[in-house]
């Protein structure tokens, strides 16, 4: 991706007073590829009031690899949510095991990231589709909602919610509906922050 | 309000160079980026955490607490950083690196896989003592103890402390990835010192006792064993043998049976290639009667060529039956080679294939016998060994024997399976059957026998 792309967001939706210049350091840094430096900054940002700044840092996390921390620190998608936020939530889908949901965020992107990202999340959606056609096993279903029950129990909201939804799309994708209502009804019950 | 970022930028690379308080002085910051440093900390994410501790302290210099943090993160940074590089080296066999890069790590923390992972490749390297010291402080956190135990082991068996590598493995053997190694090598350790004693009882029903060849009459027996082994140089050097064993039959005392040997012999050579040789005595009683007295000479020698051990064992016997056998006095000779290779991790297989000569005064009664035979070894968890074994025998008498009206020819199918559970501490118990069928030109030695037995096995070694 280009990261002038992520900077000029940041420009645009910095307003805070204090958070502003943590969250053009972290861009900045981003930039250049130091990203332990770039989250430093965006968690001082976020300390400081920005209400943008969890969610740079769990893109930051998903470049540093810590892939259910970048789920968390992202939260709930938002509705029009940007392409490019999405593009990363995906990834940190990906990376963290949940195909199902990376697949349906990349469904849902298209093109809307630039030409860049759409060939990569085409690419990364074949490699999706390899994986998803295959009617997952009983032991899929229980391994996934064993996850979410972790999640929820480590108190982590955004990786249960994504958990737990997983759980429930890989359920739904076998015929015998084996735990299906299990995992439907864990979607209600959210972890405690 | 870019500085920071363009700070940042310009001192990009190691947070552990010297700081340099170059920001006007914001104490409310810093306790920020403290408060992300320590928890970017307890995320284990230690370049993050030195990250925002040398931001605090570029805003702070009177922040202890930070700096006291940033110096620990950066001894840590510095110990893992060795610790790779030993690990690379080890990977590379480079002992050498790899021993002062575990050092070095283990002088910037104390974790003890650095001291572990050190005393290995010292092990490597030979340098025995100083391995000692590091497994040491390796054995000693839980993390590691089990590892360390295991080389422990290695090094007293290097050592020639069987004892020592015995309680070492069996320590080891706590462990489940390292128990069904340690435990093959707790046993080999029992019977590598200069003493060896193993002793046997055994409980069984002979389906045929008598070898009958037709409606046999089944026999309870039980059996009672024990071999010493006195080696005073070690495995490689003379030995003196010493075996006694006994077996009672519930109703044909007739076949009550004792035996006692008493053996000499020298082990030379070095891996992989060895060869001894041996002088027995050796006297049986049948029915607590004379029996048969005997001296046998010995010569046995292998070499192991890749992963398999081939083994040439050669054997004469002066025999000398009691009056009542007098007609079967001779000699006899025989001969084997043995190839024996492992079949996976867990499993040994022997195949062998030997020939046997008996001269005796009566021409009737000398033979010729040869056939293959097949041993397996197969470790079907830490402690459980299933043991097993089968061979074909074609024997044919030299000439015709008037009382029988032939010359005899047999052809015997031996076969053994059994599994041995290892309890520990020296002590094993056995479980199996034995059978044999043979089938002779002369029907009156036809018969099959089948023997399920139950035992317990004591071997000390030291």
């Amino acid at each position: 991706m280009n990261p002038w792309l992520l900077i000029a967001a940041v420009i645009l939706q910095a307003g805070q007073v204090g958070a502003d210049e943590h969250m053009l350091a972290g861009a900045e840094l981003f930039r250049a590829g130091r990203f332990p430096e770039a989250l430093v900054e965006f968690r001082v940002a976020e300390r400081l009031g920005d209400p943008e700044a969890a969610r740079y840092a769990g893109v930051t996390l998903v470049k540093l690899g810590r892939d259910e921390e970048a789920i968390e620190a992202l939260g709930d998608p938002q509705a029009q949510e940007d392409p490019l936020m999405s593009w990363y939530r995906a990834l940190a889908y990906h990376a963290a095991g949940l195909p199902v949901a990376a697949d349906r965020l990349l469904a849902e992107l298209g093109g809307r990231a630039g030409p860049r990202v759409a060939e990569q999340a085409a690419r990364l959606r074949a490699e999706l589709a390899h994986r998803l056609a295959t009617v997952p096993e009983r032991e899929d279903v229980d391994a996934a909602l064993v996850r979410c029950a972790a999640a929820r129990s480590a108190s982590r909201p955004g990786l249960t919610a994504a958990a737990c939804r997983e759980a429930a799309d890989v359920a739904a994708r076998r015929r015998d509906g084996y735990r299906l209502a299990e995992a439907r009804a864990s979607l209600g019950t959210r972890a405690t922050p | 309000m870019i500085a920071p970022a363009l700070a940042l930028l310009l001192t990009a690379g190691d947070p552990c160079v010297p700081i340099v308080v170059d920001l006007p002085p914001d104490r409310a910051t810093a306790a920020v980026y403290r408060d992300v440093a320590r928890a970017e900390e307890a995320a284990g994410s230690l370049d993050a955490a030195a990250v925002a501790y040398r931001e605090a302290l570029r805003r702070d210099g009177t922040d202890e607490r930070s700096r006291v943090a940033l110096a620990s993160i950066c001894r840590r940074g510095a110990a893992a950083r060795r610790f790779e590089e030993g690990v690379s080296r080890m990977k590379a066999h480079d002992w050498e690196g790899a021993a002062a890069a575990f050092a070095d790590a283990r002088a910037e923390g104390t974790d003890a896989s650095a001291a572990l992972l050190q005393g290995v490749s010292l092990l490597e390297l030979g340098e025995d003592a100083r391995a000692a010291e590091a497994l040491a402080v390796a054995a000693r956190d839980s993390r590691t103890r089990d590892a360390a135990r295991f080389h422990q082991g290695l090094l007293a068996l290097r050592a020639g402390s069987p004892s020592q590598a015995i309680e070492a493995f069996e320590d080891a053997a706590d462990a489940r990835a390292l128990s069904p190694i340690a435990m093959q090598l707790a046993r080999q350790a029992r019977i590598s010192g200069h003493l060896v004693v193993v002793a046997s009882a055994d409980v069984g029903r002979d389906s045929n006792p008598a070898l009958e060849d037709r409606d046999p009459t089944a026999d309870e027996a039980g059996g009672l064993g024990v071999v010493a082994l006195f080696r005073p140089l070690g495995r490689w050097g003379p030995y003196l043998r010493g075996e006694g064993q006994l077996r009672r039959y519930q109703t044909r005392e007739d076949l009550d049976f004792t035996g006692y040997d008493a053996a000499a012999g020298w082990q030379l050579g070095r891996e992989p290639i060895g060869a001894l040789a041996e002088y027995d005595f050796a006297v049986r009683t049948l029915g607590d009667r004379p029996y048969l007295t005997a001296h046998r000479a010995l010569a046995s020698g292998w070499l192991a060529s890749g992963p398999v051990l081939w083994t040439a064992t050669a054997l004469v016997r002066f025999e000398r039956f009691a009056t009542d056998w007098d007609p079967l006095t001779g000699t006899l000779a025989r001969g084997e080679l043995r190839a024996a290779m492992p079949l996976g991790r867990p499993a040994l297989l022997g195949l062998s294939y030997g020939a046997g000569r008996d001269w005796t005064d009566t021409n009737a009664l000398s033979w010729f016998e040869h056939g293959p035979r097949a041993d397996l070894q197969l470790l079907l968890g830490a402690r459980l060994v299933l043991l097993a074994g089968a061979g074909a025998t074609w024997r044919t008498a030299d000439g015709y024997d008037a009382t029988i009206g032939a010359t005899r020819k047999d052809v015997t199918i031996d076969g053994a399976i059994a599994i041995e559970w290892d309890l520990r501490r020296g002590l094993f118990l056995r479980g199996g059957v034995a059978s044999r069928l043979a089938h002779s030109n002369v029907e009156a030695y036809s018969y099959e026998s089948w023997t399920p037995s139950l035992g317990v096995r004591y071997v000390f070694g030291r």
